[in-house]
């Protein structure tokens, strides 16, 4: 990679983040620290590669649970991270932040939609905004399907909450208590983490 | 020495993969093939597949986001 290209391009954007950052530290004081996290987040995930889409396609086309293996080490972190977050909060005054919605058939017709949307457009929505930043012009198409998918999905989904089989939202520690159902999760993530070892084995 | 080049510029994962283990598969007298790419997670799951089949591979900068891999078959 030629070096010298980048460096006018790195002082740039390193001035347009912190631009920012001070412009949005005027309009409200923790705003600088949430840009600064998605900016590093967005990094990592570059970096990374880190692709669900790949995550699910591997194990069936080529039998390759490596990416499945990463997002599960994902959904261990950020289920922790979101522990402590809801832990203290619960602490402090009752309600729980968080996604925390009803699932029913819904979920499932939802979820089996966006895994095959996700697999033929070749990167999930995290992964389309990897490949937008690397230069694929082919993923602003795929990013303006998602922006679309998502305000219909939203203007659309009080019908499909009420027209399907849904059950009340389900939060764990409220049913087991914090300690129990934290060993349970971690408990089913690491057995499906080590679970894709003797799949794998099965050739 | 018998040579195929292989163009998979613009194609996202897995399809690059895919079309690499085709043609070696397809294309069995072959000893090296060249495989063009601009995606760095399509390039990255070739090394991991030559990697775990035991082929010898090289990589060239051909310009910013474009990688050349040669995968040698021993």
């Amino acid at each position: 990679m030629r070096k010298s290209s980048q460096i006018l391009s790195i002082i740039l954007i390193l001035l347009i983040i912190s631009g920012v950052a001070l412009g949005a530290y005027f309009y409200q004081k923790n705003l600088p620290l949430l840009w600064v996290f998605g900016i590093a987040i967005g990094f990592v995930f570059y970096r990374s590669g880190i692709c669900f889409s790949t995550a699910f396609s591997d194990i069936v086309i080529f039998r390759n649970f490596r990416m499945f293996r990463t997002s599960l080490i994902l959904l261990l972190v950020s289920f922790l991270g979101f522990n402590i977050v809801q832990l203290y909060s619960n602490i402090s005054n009752g309600s729980i932040p968080g996604y925390i919605f009803p699932v029913g058939l819904h979920t499932a017709i939802g979820g089996i939609l966006f895994g095959m949307g996700m697999v033929l457009a070749g990167a999930c929505v995290c992964g389309t905004l990897q490949k937008l930043s690397e230069g694929f012009l082919l993923f602003w198409f795929v990013l303006s399907g998602v922006v679309i998918g998502s305000l219909l999905g939203a203007y659309h989904y009080p019908w499909w909450e009420v027209s399907y089989l849904s059950w009340e939202p389900v939060f764990l520690p409220n049913i087991f208590g914090w300690r129990v159902s934290w060993l349970l999760t971690v408990i089913i993530l690491v057995g499906v983490f080590g679970g894709t070892f003797l799949l794998e084995r099965r050739k | 020495m018998a040579k195929e080049r292989l163009d998979v510029l613009g194609e996202v994962c897995p399809i690059p993969l895919l079309m690499t283990q085709g043609v070696l598969a397809k294309l069995k007298n072959i000893d090296v093939l060249i495989v063009e790419t601009d995606s760095n997670q399509a390039a990255r799951n070739i090394f991991n597949w030559c990697e775990s089949c035991g082929f010898k591979f090289e990589i060239d900068d051909l310009e910013n986001g474009i990688w050349e891999i040669t995968i040698k078959k021993e």
